[in-house]
């Protein structure tokens, strides 16, 4: 009997469109679009053109969705792409200059990586990336599923502001791909008992955790992100359930199934001591060019400084991602024969991954899945499933409140550098739920009001919890988040007060433009 | 912004491609190309610039008869452009005359009318052979573009202009920081560029005066034209018809934006210059490659951004962008040295078997000079006597000297003119390139096959030649038996008697080429001539010429005979040749070591004597042997019009008790079998059955040593080596070399092919091992040493052109299953 591997990619960027360019804000849109998104719909069009078939199940944020649609975004990234291949021919005359000609090599690599990546972009995806997926999805390779309308950490949120996001997800996600979603991707996975609820109310199938929530025991040490210096929390041990992420539930007395990320094919890619990115031959994430931006050097050793890199060597690396592709497909084979071993004839291997991970944080992580995806095509004892495809009979669980987080609960997000956060959000929450709105009211109000809400629920987005807790970019995104809240919290005070001044309809006017998130609110 | 696509696919086979080969490229390509421009031509913008090489255009002439007309078609059709060349598609740089660049575009004039009905002033352009051009050749082919009344509009690679190149302080051109360590902060570029990006218009420029348009190719566009398929297994990268586009606008767009900052916006091109071969015949899929290349015409007439255009039109409308510079061309750096650069000088720098063919043309261009000096001489009897000297040399430098002594011939006699222009045509037609080429590229390892059929028309015409000067009443200077004949700094021996030329070479003590003629064909001057007319002058496809003139010794460099200096290329390569002899030790524990390097050393020559009938060469090599002491060898050549007899003799100083020592000669032929029609080439040794008994081990066709295949067979001291050739003419036919043996103690015959790896571990494996097919045989005696003693004596006759009487064989061995 095959393993059945089921491959989630969760795809998420906060919102940065027209919120800074470089270096935070929407240049990390234009990286994920680049280096991830259109690289990986390439990589999955021509597995389809060549008849072979590895469907995935794929997440794309609402944020994202919202950004990568919009025209601005659709120009400025065509300029992106073209001032990366304009500065790799500048590097490369540069070092031809300087007698350097593996370096100038190297920069022809990307002058050529990102002028096909423009023309993917612009005549393969014409312009659409949702389209694509839309068409992908419409031929089975991808089953696309959404999350929180602005990513929110959902464990701590109160009741009314979930709503929003479970609500404005599905809304979002039906305006775009014209169908209703069946999956939804917990933030995080960050799970508590009532969630289900909410999901089942607004039509969702199925959700997943991570898999303490359904094994108990240790939570895995590994987490989403990029840190490099990991917080210090006490993790409790979980009570051992003698369930397994082998297998699908339904959660105890409800309709909708929760499927359980397996820890170890996590660890593999993951893992920064043991995981495949970290090979000293693959390419340095930290290290980049002072003239171009662009990162010529690989790991070499991760301990050390950053000058003392070796220069990448991209043909080394991609023999590397074969020989590390060849390896996951073994382990998962050898997973499997554990799994049939303690009694699971037909194990299903859930594996989450942040889609950025590959190619953005990870250069060579595309290539690597693509021979993954070719491997198992190959090997009879594997195949792919997809949670559609899971019939509707099945087990049930109890599910631990819990997160992919370190401690396996919220510390990431909730801790004594975020609390204060919170207390705004909750706050901002309760004055917004005391704000009241009428549908005859003028347009002036109903727009007013439209954007308190979008403010909002940009304020609840993790994304600054996340950088705030780990230190990374944190100025930005306290940037961020005072800046919404400071909106907000002239909003709701015109609306309340009616002094709709001809400078603050001005404002509005930019706001509008500025966060336009959710423009069917 | 509108850009140009010069689209200019270029067709190519060349004189003595294998029937099958021709064949099979006729339906994968040649045919699915005529329905394709049929299709295409409907489409309102289309328009295609087509070369058609002097070789291809012979080929459709003499055996494609119906192809002309229907290309006659669509060119009246005005869809389609024909780009002008050259007759032969040779590397002609490589010749030491300089009226042979106009010989080559006159010659590729009168085939083009004749065949396609285009006269040089209405080519679109001058294709250059493999665009390798250095200025010698850029200057020459503008001038006689001129001459003809066609325009001097090249096609070249990128890498042949000059790159804008820029100092900075601390840069490699720094030279205060390269000497001393300390930036230099002056070091700054202060000249002004024209930058690389310009490379996208047609770019003048002018050499001594003669003025030329140069248009750029970039290999990427050729490179991605019909990237459907993978090239090897770990290559995914496929390029659809909208990606090609794609990455053409992007150029035409740099292009264009570029030359609006520079003050002067013209519209760019681009040219696809490409093999027309790469459709349909490399992925052996017409039908795909038709509907990807459909698609990519269609995409273009629907694009008001880009057309197609005529080369020669587009600059015309367009004219130049600015001045230019070109230097040398580099897109194939590594060899290069063989073609942009001229003459000798680059084959010497490292390709034997090369060098003997351009040295072997050389003679001949020295035995033509000789001639046309003489016939040039007499006519200027008629002038004053001041003017004498003076026109002579005016005359022989002249860019048309082999008109003139065509049409100073023709008024002294017709058939010395008919002879003379053979001559001519033979000679132009060996510097073809393909083999030139393909000798530093062994993916081809089979295309040096077509020097030899070149060689055996050389040799006819060298002593058709000689026949010349005796009809002309001029004095023929000897041929010195010494001399260095292939310019490597060494003196060979040379013999060159009418049925064979034959060289000597010291170093090795070895046969480094050896042409055998027919007895008819090697004295009687009409036979010759009427050879060449009927097949060179004709140019017919497909002849049977090594009937009547074959080189027996021309052997392709052989991996194991390299002095190496650094394993990326820096060596010395030398042939396998005939007649290198080792001296091999053992076995001891198992194993055998060569004695110094007998093989490879270079002899002293001890005796060099002629009588009427035969040359003498004893040639001798003294070396240390470890144990063994002082080893001498000593090689007696006697040479005789049709058989030559070697007689090695080696004694050492001393044979320590136990020891075994061999003498091992090689006995090389490289002539080898052919079939070009099915493919199924037969060679085979015979052994006369007798009443010894020799222990025979051959090495199979695959080359593998542990299917090495050893036998005890019955003979008389003698062995015959036979090889069939079919030809495309439908001639079959069988030539016999014999070798008789003895002498000394023979306790094995090895049998291998003459060349075991040509380039072994360098390229793919199959490649390297050119075995029976292509390279011939070789045949190594093992003959003991006896009391410090060993001799051998091997005798070789010849005969072209025999029946094979394979019954008259005891055992015979299949040399290719």
């Amino acid at each position: 009997m095959a393993s059945k591997l089921l491959l989630v990619l969760h795809s998420h960027i906060p919102y940065v469109k027209r919120q800074g360019r470089w270096p935070f804000g929407e240049v990390w849109l234009f990286e994920a679009m680049a280096e991830t998104y259109i690289p990986l719909l390439r990589n999955w069009n021509r597995l389809q053109e060549e008849g072979l078939s590895a469907p995935v199940t794929i997440s794309f944020s609402p944020p994202l969705l919202e950004q990568i649609r919009s025209q601005y975004i659709h120009r400025q990234f065509v300029e992106y792409l073209h001032e990366k291949e304009r500065l790799a021919l500048e590097d490369e005359r540069w070092y031809v200059s300087q007698s350097d000609h593996e370096m100038a090599q190297l920069a022809n690599y990307y002058y050529r990586f990102y002028q096909d990546i423009r023309r993917d972009y612009l005549v393969e995806l014409d312009g659409n990336i949702i389209e694509a997926a839309r068409r992908l999805q419409e031929a089975g390779q991808f089953e696309i599923i959404t999350t929180a309308a602005s990513h929110a950490y959902l464990p701590l949120l109160d009741r009314n502001s979930l709503k929003y996001q479970i609500y404005w997800a599905q809304k979002t996600y039906e305006k775009h791909f014209n169908a209703a979603p069946r999956g939804f991707w917990l933030p995080e996975c960050g799970y508590f008992q009532g969630v289900e609820d909410l999901l089942i109310r607004y039509g969702f199938k199925y959700f997943f955790v991570d898999s303490h929530a359904l094994e108990g025991g240790h939570p895995c040490s590994v987490f989403s992100g990029g840190g490099d210096e990991p917080l210090l929390v006490e993790a409790e041990p979980f009570v051992q359930t003698g369930l397994s992420t082998y297998c699908p539930y339904k959660v105890k007395n409800k309709d909708i199934m929760v499927l359980g990320r397996n820890a170890m094919v996590s660890q593999q890619v993951w893992s920064a001591d043991s995981g495949y990115p970290g090979d000293p031959r693959y390419r340095e994430f930290h290290r980049q060019s002072h003239r171009s931006g662009y990162k010529y050097w690989q790991v070499t050793d991760r301990f050390n400084s950053l000058d003392t890199k070796k220069c990448y060597n991209p043909e080394q690396a991609q023999q590397l991602t074969q020989y590390h592709a060849q390896d996951f497909i073994r382990s998962i084979m050898s997973t499997g024969h554990e799994a049939e071993a303690m009694g699971y004839p037909e194990p299903l291997i859930v594996g989450c991954y942040d889609t950025e991970l590959f190619g953005h944080w990870w250069w060579e992580g595309i290539d690597w899945l693509d021979t993954v995806m070719r491997g198992f095509i190959a090997e009879p004892e594997l195949d792919f499933t997809l949670p559609s495809q899971i019939p509707d009979e099945l087990p049930e669980a109890q599910v631990f409140e819990s997160s992919w987080g370190m401690g396996g609960k919220h510390y990431v997000w909730e801790n004594p550098e975020t609390n204060w956060m919170w207390d705004i959000i909750r706050r901002a929450n309760r004055e917004f739920e005391a704000l009241e709105i009428w549908p005859s009211a003028p347009e002036m109000r109903r727009q007013t009001y439209r954007q308190i809400l979008r403010e909002l629920i940009l304020l609840e987005s993790s994304d600054w919890l996340f950088m705030v807790s780990n230190n990374l970019t944190r100025d930005y995104a306290l940037k961020r988040f005072f800046e919404h809240y400071s909106k907000f919290t002239r909003l709701v005070s015109v609306f309340k007060s009616g002094n709709y001044t001809e400078s603050f309809l001005q404002w509005l006017n930019r706001i509008q433009l500025e966060d336009d998130l959710l423009d069917d609110l | 912004m509108k850009g140009h696509i010069a689209f200019c696919p270029h067709f190519h086979q060349p004189h003595f491609q294998l029937y099958r080969t021709r064949e099979e490229a006729m339906r994968h390509s040649y045919e699915p190309w005529l329905r394709l421009l049929n299709e295409a031509a409907q489409l309102p913008g289309f328009f295609v610039n087509l070369h058609y090489s002097g070789p291809f255009l012979y080929w459709m002439r003499s055996e494609k008869g119906d192809f002309a007309p229907q290309l006659r078609k669509l060119i009246a059709g005005g869809k389609v452009g024909i780009l002008g060349g050259l007759a032969d598609e040779p590397f002609i740089q490589l010749s030491s005359r300089r009226d042979d660049v106009l010989y080559q575009m006159q010659e590729y004039d009168a085939i083009c009318r004749e065949v396609l009905g285009v006269k040089a002033a209405e080519w679109q352009g001058v294709h250059i052979v493999e665009r390798e051009c250095g200025e010698y050749m850029l200057y020459h082919l503008s001038r006689a573009a001129r001459l003809m009344d066609a325009k001097a509009i090249f096609y070249l690679d990128a890498e042949s202009f000059y790159g804008s190149h820029f100092t900075y302080p601390g840069g490699s051109e720094d030279y205060c920081m390269k000497h001393f360590g300390f930036k230099d902060p002056v070091a700054k570029t202060v000249f002004s560029h024209l930058p690389e990006q310009l490379l996208y218009f047609p770019l003048r420029d002018e050499l001594a005066g003669e003025s030329f348009i140069s248009v750029p190719v970039h290999s990427q566009h050729r490179y991605q034209l019909l990237k459907r398929q993978a090239f090897t297994g770990e290559d995914r990268v496929k390029i659809k018809p909208s990606h090609y586009l794609f990455y053409l606008k992007d150029a035409i767009a740099q292009a264009w934006e570029l030359s609006n900052k520079m003050g002067r916006p013209m519209e760019p091109v681009v040219v696809i210059f490409e093999d027309a071969e790469k459709f349909g015949q490399w992925s052996k899929d017409p039908e795909g490659d038709h509907q990807w290349m459909m698609e990519f015409f269609r995409q273009v007439q629907a694009d008001p951004e880009v057309d197609f255009t005529g080369l020669r039109d587009y600059v015309e409308r367009q004219g130049y962008y600015d001045s230019y510079p070109v230097g040398s061309s580099h897109s194939y750096p590594e060899w290069e040295n063989w073609t942009a650069k001229r003459g000798i000088r680059g084959i010497c720098f490292g390709d034997e078997r090369l060098r003997r063919v351009v040295a072997r043309l050389r003679r001949t261009e020295a035995l033509q000079q000789g001639l046309e000096e003489g016939v040039i001489k007499r006519a200027a009897q008629a002038l004053p006597p001041e003017l004498r000297e003076i026109t002579l040399r005016v005359w022989l430098e002249s860019e048309e000297r082999y008109r003139l002594v065509e049409t100073l011939l023709k008024q002294e006699d017709a058939a010395l003119q008919q002879a003379y222009k053979a001559i001519n045509r033979v000679r132009h037609l060996v510097y073809q390139e393909d083999p030139k080429w393909a000798s530093r590229h062994p993916s081809y390892g089979s295309s040096p096959y077509y020097d030899v059929n070149g060689l055996a028309y050389l040799e006819l015409a060298d002593r058709l030649l000689k026949k010349l000067y005796e009809r002309s009443e001029l004095t023929l200077l000897p041929s010195p038996l010494l001399q260095d004949w292939d310019m490597d700094g060494l003196e060979e021996v040379w013999v060159e008697k009418p049925r064979l030329t034959l060289s000597l070479d010291r170093e090795g003590g070895c046969v480094n080429y050896m042409h055998v003629v027919d007895r008819e064909y090697g004295e009687n001057g009409k036979l010759q001539l009427a050879a060449l007319e009927k097949e060179i002058c004709a140019v017919r496809s497909y002849n049977d010429i090594l009937r009547y003139s074959s080189a027996l010794v021309l052997s392709e460099t052989d991996s194991s005979l390299r002095f190496e200096a650094y394993p990326e290329g820096g060596r010395r390569e030398l042939c396998r040749n005939s007649m290198r002899c080792d001296v091999i030790a053992g076995p001891a524990a198992n194993s055998f070591h060569y004695v110094n390097d007998f093989g490879r050393g270079l002899y002293e020559l001890d005796e060099l004597t002629e009588t009427d009938e035969t040359i003498i060469v004893r040639m001798s090599h003294s070396a240390d042997g470890g144990n063994f002491g002082r080893v001498r060898l000593e090689k007696t050549f006697t040479i005789e019009q049709d058989k030559m007899t070697v007689h090695f003799a080696a004694r050492c100083e001393r044979q320590p008790e136990g020891t075994n020592l061999t003498l091992c000669p090689q006995i090389v032929c490289t002539a080898t079998p052919s079939d070009e029609v099915h493919f199924a080439p037969e060679s085979w040794l015979g052994f006369p059955a007798g009443n010894e008994r020799i222990r025979v081990s051959l090495l199979p066709h695959s080359g593998d040593e542990a299917a090495r295949h050893t036998e005890e067979v019955d003979w008389k001291g003698r062995v015959d080596y036979l090889y069939r050739t079919d030809s495309g003419n439908g001639a079959r036919f069988y030539n016999r070399v014999r070798f008789k043996m003895g002498g000394g103690d023979i306790i094995n015959l090895g049998v291998e092919p003459a060349v075991r790896h040509y380039y072994i571990n360098m390229v793919f494996p199959e490649q390297s091992r050119l075995s029976y097919n292509s390279s011939g045989m070789m045949l190594r005696p093992v003959v003991r040493f006896v009391d410090g003693k060993a001799e051998f004596t091997v005798s070789q006759s010849w005969q072209l052109d025999v029946k094979p009487e394979a019954e008259r064989y005891g055992v015979r061995l299949p040399l290719i299953k």
